[in-house]
């Protein structure tokens, strides 16, 4: 690994977020956590009301990169084998044929996941922890780099099934999308009423600078990091005081400290540094935090949310020191 | 004040029951006695927490304890107005404060009487009795050979209920408080750096009003009635009262008794005046008065009687004893010691009193020029009641943080040659890691950037962003950088960086106060 290496894959970085923010206007933050989830090879649960362009940002972030994409709407009538697959016996040879369910893709994106019961969002559960999907006894990879963007509405809850911890461990950032600001709002009705007829999304401007090989280079460039002890002590002890704190009825697992460290080293690479800082954990903690913890019933009575148990959290824990 | 329409049952009690006296006096009469004394605190606490400066409460704390002598005098005035049945409305009372304050010591009590642990059971003395110089002091001293004691446990016990009281509420809003605050509320009462310590402030100082109005009239009217029952075992005012109400039933019940007997006379002279046969058969029986008449001795027989009676066995039980008496010189001798300390007393006494009255010229010259001090020291003192901004602003730093001293001391003296040094020897990381600490200490002592244990690098360099200028903080930057290179990357910074660090340190970063180190660092160049 050269500085040089580092320094293109991080100018490759930049200019996917700046193809992807021809379609989608404003919303930085997201495309940029997005981004250390597909760059530290995790998955994302994007929580956030309809419209705000989900959709968009995932078939954009497919488009930089030529990316398949694929879309699963989850409804409650959805089986596991929508998702994965399924065997067909075939007439004409007598034999049986895998037909692969949308999960064989780069980017799945499961829009509404809490749709469906928890027999169908597990259907996922294999595909993300181990890229690949086993059907029939016989395991079959997916196409890598792969991704999955799993999105949820905090509005609506009736007729939902919240997905299980076991689930939502497996995400590495939970993202929350928020209405643009006005001047992006603008921007955006201006972009996307322009010579449009109809409500597809138009994704025309933005352009493939990248491929699947190049994002998992850069995938296995983010792996080799450095990571210092020190900070992993510090993203651990992070991780740990989110079990025993008040306020919070259950904390992350191991998981979460291996997350931490993963979506920092995906940080620095965007920021082309070869080693992670106590800033970079810091930074991301929440999306990769939010997710694992339980919000103890008193506080979530008393209108608190997770962010500002966990923002507490980062405001007692010493930074390392040496 | 008419012992006639006391209110209260007087008897003799014992001190403790008599201060249960007072306090069902406070509970009989609370309506009187709190309207008025809680416009007096209320009038005198909140403009003492709008004039004092945020931050200082403790101040206003501090006033409104020492204004406690004249919230005694109005209570007590009420107490006892409403003891002897007289009706006071609030609006009378607070009228008569002027007087009060004039009249009954006030000055003696702020000042050097106003640790006196008696303060309510002499009250009376003065405001009552209006007694003052030496009756004072001999009406005192016998009120104080009984219920002294108690009434100093008084003031004790009852201050303790006041701390007690003041914590209860604390404890009762702690118990309404959410509870991510409960948890780090009793840190951050004994922590310093803490956003609503200036709520637990005004807190304390609300507190503290409302206990001190709510307790207060418990205490004067336990001494009160300390101090009545000490007048009950000194004057007899339980026996006078006897007295009273017999003579009143006895004068009462004889109105009748005469007009029964006025009708009865002459009734019975008219309709039962007797026959000669009725007289001959009444001749033989006598009344009390005429046996009474009979029996009675003349003085000459009573004293045969007495001495037949004293020449009993049981009362003439004579007893011959012996003892030494001091023979007449001796007497004389001490006749003349009395009459030398009266001489003396004679003589001194004049003397004393020129003495006592240097004294209290003294003290009132010491007053004057305390007064005077004050007036001319005012800015030292002043900006207490105008300077919010600046204590708000006051920023305590800290010993300790990141686990390691950050005191300007721990410092070596040269801390660019001490990292040179270290440079030089191979200890990278030594060395940059004494300039980071370096940096630190200045930010948190001489910049006053409020750092915390859980801040990182970046959060180090955002805080201190907002006291810094552009050339400070563009060092302070690569300084970081070059320190998370080393700290977390475990490469050492160039050779060049290095020296840029070394040499721009006292020019670009600690420039103003480290003139000492420029010059070096020019030496070595």
């Amino acid at each position: 690994m050269t500085d040089m290496t580092l320094q293109q894959a991080s100018e490759l970085a930049a200019l996917l977020k700046a193809e992807i923010s021809k379609a989608v206007i404003g919303q930085k933050q997201v495309v940029h956590e997005t981004l250390i989830a597909l760059i530290a090879g995790g998955n994302v649960l994007i929580e956030g009301v309809p419209g705000l362009g989900k959709t968009l940002l995932v078939r954009a972030l497919a488009a930089t990169f030529s990316g398949q994409f694929n879309r699963i709407q989850f409804t409650p009538d959805l089986m596991p084998a929508d998702i994965t697959g399924h065997t067909l016996y075939d007439m004409d040879n007598k034999t049986f044929s895998v037909r692969k369910g949308p999960v064989f893709t780069n980017l799945l994106l499961a829009d509404e996941i809490n749709r469906a019961p928890a027999k169908t969002q597990s259907a996922l559960l294999e595909v993300m922890q181990e890229r690949q999907v086993t059907i029939e006894g016989e395991a079959h990879p997916v196409p890598l780099p792969f991704m999955t963007l799993a999105t949820q509405n905090p509005l609506e809850q009736e007729g939902t099934y919240p997905l299980p911890e076991a689930q939502l461990d497996r995400f590495l950032l939970k993202i929350f999308i928020e209405y643009p600001d006005d001047k992006e709002e603008a921007l955006m009705v201006a972009a996307v009423t322009n010579k449009q007829t109809g409500n597809q999304l138009n994704i025309s401007n933005v352009q493939a600078v990248a491929s699947p090989e190049t994002i998992a280079a850069m995938q296995n460039l983010t792996s080799n990091i450095e990571a210092d002890q020190s900070v992993i002590d510090y993203a651990v002890r992070i991780v740990r005081a989110t079990r025993d704190w008040q306020g919070l009825s259950i904390g992350a697992g191991p998981r979460g400290s291996i997350s931490l460290i993963a979506a920092a080293r995906a940080q620095a690479m965007l920021n082309a540094r070869d080693h992670i800082t106590p800033d970079d954990i810091k930074n991301i903690a929440l999306p990769v935090l939010r997710h694992r913890v339980g919000l103890a019933p008193e506080m979530e009575l008393e209108g608190y949310n997770t962010d500002q148990i966990l923002q507490g959290i980062l405001d007692k824990i010493e930074a390392p020191r040496q | 004040m008419n012992l006639n329409e006391v209110q209260a049952n007087i008897r003799l009690r014992n001190p403790w029951e008599a201060v249960d006296l007072g306090f069902s006096m406070v509970q009989k009469w609370w309506k009187a006695i709190y309207i008025p004394l809680a416009i007096l605190t209320f009038g005198i606490g909140i403009p003492l927490f709008l004039i004092v400066p945020e931050g200082e409460f403790w101040i206003a704390g501090v006033v409104f304890w020492w204004l406690k002598p004249l919230f005694d005098r109005l209570v007590l005035h009420i107490i006892s107005h409403k003891l002897f049945n007289e009706e006071l409305t609030s609006w009378q009372a607070l009228k008569a404060l002027p007087s009060l304050i004039w009249n009954t010591g006030f000055f003696q009590t702020m000042t050097f009487r106003r640790f006196s642990l008696s303060r309510g059971f002499n009250l009376p003395l003065w405001q009552l009795e209006q007694l003052r110089g030496d009756p004072r002091a001999s009406r005192q001293n016998i009120l104080h050979i009984a219920s002294h004691s108690q009434a100093i446990w008084l003031t004790i016990g009852l201050w303790l209920i006041e701390v007690i009281l003041s914590l209860s509420l604390f404890v009762l809003l702690f118990l309404f408080l959410p509870e991510n605050i409960q948890r780090d509320f009793f840190d951050n009462l004994f922590g310093k750096s803490v956003d609503y310590a200036r709520w637990l402030d005004i807190l304390n100082y609300c507190f503290y009003v409302v206990v001190v109005t709510a307790v207060h009239p418990f205490y004067i009217a336990g001494n009160f009635a300390l101090y009545i029952n000490r007048r009950t075992q000194l004057e007899a005012w339980d026996i006078e009262l006897d007295f009273r109400k017999l003579a009143s039933r006895l004068k009462q019940a004889s109105q009748p008794l005469i007009s029964i007997l006025f009708v009865m006379f002459f009734t019975g002279s008219l309709l039962l005046s007797p026959s000669p046969s009725y007289a001959e058969s009444t001749e033989n029986i006598t009344t009390d008065i005429e046996y009474l008449n009979d029996t009675r001795l003349t003085s000459d027989k009573s004293d045969d009687v007495i001495k037949e009676v004293m020449l009993t066995k049981n009362l003439d039980d004579k007893e011959i004893s012996h003892r030494w008496i001091k023979k007449e010189k001796e007497e004389k001798k001490k006749d003349i010691d009395l009459d030398f300390w009266d001489k003396l007393k004679a003589l001194l006494e004049p003397t004393a009193k020129v003495f006592g009255f240097i004294i209290e010229f003294g003290l009132w010259l010491l007053i004057a020029f305390g007064i005077i001090l004050l007036i001319y020291f005012r800015d030292r003192w002043m900006y207490l009641f105008q300077g919010k901004r600046k204590s708000k602003d006051e920023y305590q730093s800290p010993e300790v943080m990141f686990g390691m001293d950050v005191r300007p001391e721990s410092l070596p003296q040269n801390i660019v040659d001490e990292a040179r040094n270290l440079w030089q020897s191979e200890q990278h990381r030594e060395a940059l890691s004494l300039l980071y600490r370096g940096a630190l200490i200045r930010l948190i002592n001489q910049e006053k950037v409020k750092l915390q244990n859980s801040h990182t690098e970046g959060d180090v360099l955002k805080h201190a962003s907002l006291k810094l200028n552009d050339t400070k903080q563009g060092y302070l930057k690569s300084l970081t950088a070059q320190w998370q290179l080393i700290a977390y990357a475990h490469r050492s910074p160039s050779e060049s960086d290095m020296q840029i660090l070394f040499d721009r340190w006292a020019i670009d970063f600690a420039f103003d106060t480290n003139a000492k180190t420029t010059k070096q660092g020019e030496r070595d160049e």
